[in-house]
């Protein structure tokens, strides 16, 4: 619906315009312009409805007509504003107009004919000044003086009409400046007091006499007309007359009445004041302009009437200006300034007194300048001051522009060399127009940031200053137009400086900008960034260098490699710096904390995280705690890129070896094998030396388990063969020298189908053997006897131990004959001398025959069967003697068996030596060769109770350590 | 199956004691090694050794303390600057050996050995230990051979420690032969004072034995193998009741062999005491004699 209503309005606004090139009556006139015409139309309808008119009518008709005229030139008056200029030009504005004319003329012709047709019509009069007022109005005043006359001419004596044509001929010759006839009209107009326009008329007279220099007669009417105007029976001139008087007062030279009347008839003259200093100063009449002035300004201040006393002063500066009264004008300025301070001037106060103010600054302001270039150098410094000053009113007064009065203030100084003064307003006014957009705001900072820059290139400032300067200067020059090529240059110097006087933040700020908007000026800006990290490193600010570091690594700016790995190793060192100061006066506790902080701080790269872990793992191992110093270890490694672990790697290596140093074998074997995994692939140092520890510190560590599995790694990680070798060989000795049997078994199933080390299990599990058969362990004993049987059968045993074997055999078999022996001689009831020698010679034959293959096996040198040979040797001769010594033939002579036993004793005793010598040989051979055996025992005198009794000496129990301690 | 059988070989090969004798030697000038071992410092010796000048010293004095753990503890605390030092390692082995830890043991030793081997040092003192651990693993032979070359610095630790080998396999001569030359040293060390006793105890030389036993302090006469020892001299020397006293009075002993042997030998003293009263009673019997009152 909205649409289509707007569619239509503008259908309707299109049609107008459309139509406009032919002038369309409006009707658009107002209700008031209907109704007249409507009354007009009316009252001519009837009146000509009468028919024949009479004369009276017939004016009646003229009246209307005129009237109509009114309405029509309203009604034409409007098409003409509204039509197109084009149709203005081409009709001409007479066109516009034709009807109204064609009936002011049609008027005219009535009238002439009315006072034709009736010439002694008693309204004759009406009817010539009906005439005159339509050739006033419509007829461009060319016969009105005429028909006025005429009316004055017919009109009856006392007809008010005559009054009504006085005025109008008085206002007639007024307008055609006949003063001194419009006076002579006025007098006569005026002496009608009864007249509501008494006033009006009293008013166009006294400056009908102003004209003729009647001052006083004016002034007089003047005043009749202000008290008249008082009473509300007459129209009120009373602002025309205000407004006139001060025209009248100065021409008649009556200032101090001026002054007098306006305060003694106005409660706020200060208007009428002002309107009269500016007639005595156009007039120029100083004294008399600064009395008014004077005046005006104690009314306004006595009133309190802010407004005004800005008028007053704005007048005051007009006025001293074309005295050229520059220290009044300078006062009224620092006046004014005041004012403006108390309460803020109106706009349009502003813009007169900026006007102004800027029009006499200029002025000066050329004239310091073309005083200096005069006078080679030197310049008026209080008009300088003065200059200097009105800026500063001027920023006061219309402070938008603050940051231009401020940039003319530097210029000025800038003009007579005074540059550090210039700086401060140059800078003043960057600042005041700091938040001002568009051109004309951008073109003055240009302009004041050129000036500035000019002017720290002239003037000597102090460095410091200088620096400060040159920051503000540059700062706005790049905040402005960041994309510049000036700027471009900028960027550096200002971020060189900023950074020299430690403004890292503004620094920054500028870098910023620069990367932003010169993305392609990378290497610069690497050089920059340079600079900062310099000074990053001189102030020790790791958290800003992290930072950055943190961006390098991210690919900013594309700096190389080695310069972030530089940078991250400074970085580690500023960050370690502290701690490892604690470290060096001992505090340890402290040094941890600090790197135990740096390693949990999110804000720090990997790298450092990973050298703090390392350090405090470090720190821990050297206060002896394995076990922190293990777990700070393990969190460096997940941390440290595997570059850097590698070159740490000797180092991790040394620490592993220092766990074992420190006991701790168990973790000495977990980083060892952590690390030998992770280099696992890779040629690297120490591997040999991880790998043995993996292995050989676990198995210290009683971890046969991990040191088994560990061993693994070698083969996998590229331990050389014969390193992995020899580590296992060393673990089969060990476990077997340790007695580690159930490991040493389970080692040996997981090797034994492995030639090389066929030689270490077998010599191991022959000692095995033999120090359990010897020993109380019958079972480890069978099982290592069922291996070596089994390769006895496979003819895998070792030469020496398969004739140890056979040895053994033998001395079994020897020992079980010896044993079977039974050294019996034969009992009688007669003692048989025959079968008795037959028995005696049977058990020396056999004597003889053990002696021999005991003696045999003697040779053999194996330690144990030659002493238990020797032992079994020993015995049988003893029981051989004591079965011969022993004996008593029964049945026999006292004689015979006294001879028999004599006889045998001789026998028994060879046999006993021989035993003895068994001892003796054994002992030799047993002192000889270091024997230590428990069979020893067998060849002590009091071997028999000592096994009785079991008595073992307790050796191992009373050993003693060597410390070289103690009591020295 | 196997592993079953296997790891019952396990239990019975560990399952050994390895108690040492308690012998607290009060005074320096009755411990023929005083300067060269601890390891038979009374406790109130050992207490001034805590305070030693020497940190490791004053640290392997707890360890004898039986305190391994504050022991290694402080030898831990002073490893740095001790790694180049033979006997810092010595003291950590020696912590070790006295915890019965003997892997940890041997490892040490061979440290402080291979430490003083790249100075091109002798430590004869690493070397007696080994022997210990070898000792102390039955590698009789090689225990022999450590404290043999040991010996030759001069020390006499090894020797002391050959001297109880060669006893504890019945090699009296040269037992006798290092018993003599150490008594010739210090004749108050109750060690050497009961290595001869033995000898000629085992010699059957039971008189001069007895008189061995005589010179050893009262105060060890109660040592389980002492007591043991000398009651089997008292038993031979016919003094049933003085050898029951005696065994009586020994201390309690978890060492296997001894209990056995004192087992064997009460029985045997018992024996005797049953004869000889039997005896009396038969010739109180016969000669109409009533026992004395006190009887």
């Amino acid at each position: 619906m909205k649409v289509i209503i707007l569619f239509t309005l503008f259908t309707f606004s299109t049609g107008i315009l459309a139509q406009s090139k032919t002038p369309v009556r409006n009707d658009k006139m107002s209700e008031r312009w209907h109704t007249l015409n409507k009354l007009i139309n009316q009252e001519t309808k009837t009146i000509k409805s009468i028919g024949r008119l009479g004369p009276k009518l017939q004016h009646r008709l003229l009246e209307l007509n005129s009237e109509r005229i009114k309405l029509l030139k309203e009604q034409e008056n409007q098409v003409f504003l509204s039509s197109p200029k084009s149709l203005i030009k081409q009709k001409g504005k007479a066109w516009f107009f034709r009807k109204s004319m064609a009936l002011f003329k049609q008027v005219r012709n009535d009238g002439h004919k009315l006072i034709n047709q009736f010439p002694r019509f008693r309204h004759k009069a009406g009817i010539f000044y009906t005439l005159a007022l339509n050739e006033r109005d419509y007829g461009g005043d060319k016969k009105t003086e005429f028909y006025l006359l005429k009316v004055l001419q017919h009109a009856k004596k006392g007809d008010k009409i005559i009054h009504h044509a006085k005025t109008s001929l008085a206002e007639y010759h007024y307008n055609k400046k006949n003063y001194k006839t419009a006076i002579s009209y006025y007098n006569d107009v005026v002496k009608n007091t009864k007249d509501d326009w008494y006033t009006k008329h009293l008013y166009n007279q006294a400056w009908c006499l102003l004209k003729e220099r009647q001052y006083d007669r004016g002034i007089e009417n003047l005043r009749t007309a202000f008290e008249y105007s008082k009473n509300p029976n007459y129209v009120s001139v009373k602002d025309q007359v205000l407004e006139a008087f001060a025209v009248f007062f100065v021409h008649g030279n009556q200032i101090s009445e001026g002054i007098s009347f306006y305060l003694g008839n106005l409660k706020d003259p200060t208007d009428y004041l002002i309107s009269m200093a500016r007639k005595t100063a156009n007039k120029g009449l100083f004294k008399e302009t600064r009395d008014i002035i004077s005046a005006s300004l104690g009314k306004a201040r006595e009133l309190e009437l802010h407004s005004k006393e800005i008028d007053i002063r704005l007048l005051e500066l007009e006025i001293y200006r074309n005295f050229k009264k520059f220290d009044l004008h300078f006062e009224t300025s620092v006046a004014l300034q005041e004012l403006q301070r108390k309460k803020a001037l109106s706009p349009e106060q502003r813009d007169d007194a900026t006007n102004k103010l800027k029009s006499l600054v200029n002025y000066l302001q050329v004239r310091v300048t073309k005083n200096r270039k005069a006078s080679g150098g030197d310049y008026d410094k209080k008009m300088m001051n003065e200059v200097i000053s009105y800026f500063d009113i001027l920023s006061t007064i219309d402070e938008e522009n603050k940051d231009s009065y401020n940039f003319f203030s530097g210029e000025t100084h800038f003009a007579v060399g005074n540059y550090k003064e210039a700086a401060d307003f140059y800078k003043s006014s960057i600042e005041d127009g700091m938040n001002k957009k568009g051109k004309k705001a951008d073109d003055l900072r240009r302009k004041t940031l050129n000036s500035f820059l000019a002017t720290l290139g002239k003037s000597d400032f102090d460095k410091k200053q200088g620096d400060e300067y040159t920051i503000f200067a540059y700062e706005n020059h790049i905040k402005f137009w960041p994309k510049d090529e000036k700027s471009r240059k900028i960027y550096v110097k200002l971020y060189n400086l900023q950074l020299d006087k430690g403004k890292v933040d503004e620094a920054l700020v500028t870098f910023n900008l620069y990367n932003k908007t010169y993305k392609q000026d990378a290497e610069i800006q690497r050089g920059m960034i340079t600079h900062l990290m310099d000074f990053y490193i001189k102030s020790k600010n790791s958290v800003a260098l992290a930072q950055w570091i943190e961006k390098f690594e991210k690919g900013f700016l594309g700096f190389k490699r080695d310069y972030v790995e530089k940078a991250l190793a400074i970085l580690g060192q500023i960050l370690f710096d502290e701690y490892e100061a604690y470290e060096k006066s001992g505090k340890k506790d402290l040094a941890i904390k600090g790197y135990e902080g740096l390693y949990k701080d999110e804000r720090y790269p990997d790298k450092i995280k990973a050298q703090s872990a390392y350090n405090a793992s470090v720190l821990y191992l050297e206060m002896a705690d394995t076990e922190k110093s293990y777990e700070w270890v393990k969190s460096s490694m997940q941390k440290h890129q595997y570059s850097d672990l590698e070159k740490l790697l000797p180092k991790l290596a040394g620490m592993s070896e220092r766990y074992a140093f420190l006991q701790d074998f168990k973790r000495s074997a977990l980083l060892s094998k952590t690390l030998l995994a992770k280099f696992c692939k890779n040629q690297v140092e120490r591997k040999s030396d991880l790998y043995i520890s993996a292995v050989h510190h676990h198995l210290m560590d009683g971890d046969y388990r991990s040191a088994a599995q560990n061993t693994k790694l070698g083969t996998a990680c590229g331990i050389d063969s014969k390193e992995v070798e020899k580590l296992n060989k060393q673990i089969i000795g060990h476990l077997a020298s340790h007695r580690h049997y159930r490991e040493f078994f389970d080692f040996y199933n997981k090797h034994k189908s492995e030639e090389i080390y066929f030689d270490t299990f077998s010599a191991h599990l022959i000692n095995i053997y033999w120090d359990t058969k010897f020993t109380s362990n019958p079972k480890l004993h069978k099982s290592v006897s069922v291996i070596l049987m089994n390769w006895k059968k496979q003819n895998k045993l070792p030469e020496v131990f398969t004739k140890n074997l056979e040895f053994m055999e033998q001395y079994n078999q020897f020992e079980k004959l010896v044993k079977g022996i039974n050294f019996e001689l034969p009992k009688f009831k007669k003692f048989d001398q025959e079968k008795f020698n037959q028995a005696l010679e049977q058990n020396l034959t056999l004597l003889q025959s053990i002696t021999k293959d005991g003696e045999a096996l003697i040779k053999q040198g194996h330690k144990e069967m030659t002493l238990l040979t020797y032992s079994l040797l020993e015995k049988q001769y003893q029981r051989m003697a004591k079965a011969i010594e022993t004996y008593t033939p029964a049945g026999m002579p006292v004689e015979f068996v006294t001879g028999f036993k004599k006889h045998m004793g001789q026998l028994s005793g060879n046999l006993k030596e021989k035993s003895v010598s068994y001892n003796s040989g054994a002992r030799t051979v047993i002192e000889k060769n270091d024997i230590l055996s428990f069979n020893n025992f067998k060849f002590i005198k009091t071997h028999q109770f000592v096994e009785k009794v079991k008595y073992r000496y307790p050796a191992s129990r009373l050993v003693s350590t060597a410390d070289l301690g103690g009591d020295q | 199956m196997k592993m079953m059988f296997l790891l019952t070989l396990f239990v019975l090969v560990t399952s050994c004691s390895t108690h040492r004798l308690d012998t607290q030697i009060e005074k320096s000038d009755s411990d023929i090694l005083s300067g060269e071992s601890m390891l038979r410092y009374s406790e109130n010796r050992l207490e001034r050794i805590e305070k030693h000048k020497n940190p490791l010293i004053a640290a392997v004095s707890h360890c004898y303390q039986k305190d391994y753990k504050e022991g290694l503890d402080q030898l831990k605390k002073n490893l740095q600057g001790n790694i180049e030092n033979p006997s810092y390692w010595n003291h950590v082995g020696t912590c070790y050996y006295l915890e019965d830890k003997l892997e940890k043991a041997e490892y040490y030793f061979n440290l402080a050995l291979s430490t003083a081997k790249k100075q091109k040092k002798k430590f004869s003192v690493a070397e007696n230990n080994l022997g210990l651990v070898q000792l102390r693993l039955r590698h009789y032979d090689k225990a022999l051979d450590f404290f043999k070359s040991a010996e030759k610095s001069g020390i006499l630790t090894p020797k002391f420690n050959k001297l109880q080998l060669y006893l504890q396999f019945g090699q009296l001569t040269k037992a006798k032969e290092l018993a003599y030359e150490l008594e010739g040293i210090n004749s108050k060390d109750v060690d050497v004072i009961v290595a001869l006793a033995t000898i000629y105890m085992l010699e059957g030389n039971y008189k001069t034995s007895e008189n061995y036993f005589k010179r050893i302090p009262v105060q060890f006469l109660d040592r389980e193998d002492i007591s043991g020892a000398y009651a089997i001299v008292q038993y031979h020397l016919g003094k049933y009741e003085e050898a029951r006293l005696t065994l009586q009075k020994g201390q309690y002993t978890q060492i296997s062999t001894i209990k056995n042997m004192r087992k064997n030998l009460k029985l045997l003293i018992e024996r005797e005491l049953e004869r000889l009263k039997e005896e009396q009673d038969a010739k109180r019997l016969k000669t109409g004699k009533r026992g004395s009152r006190a009887g």
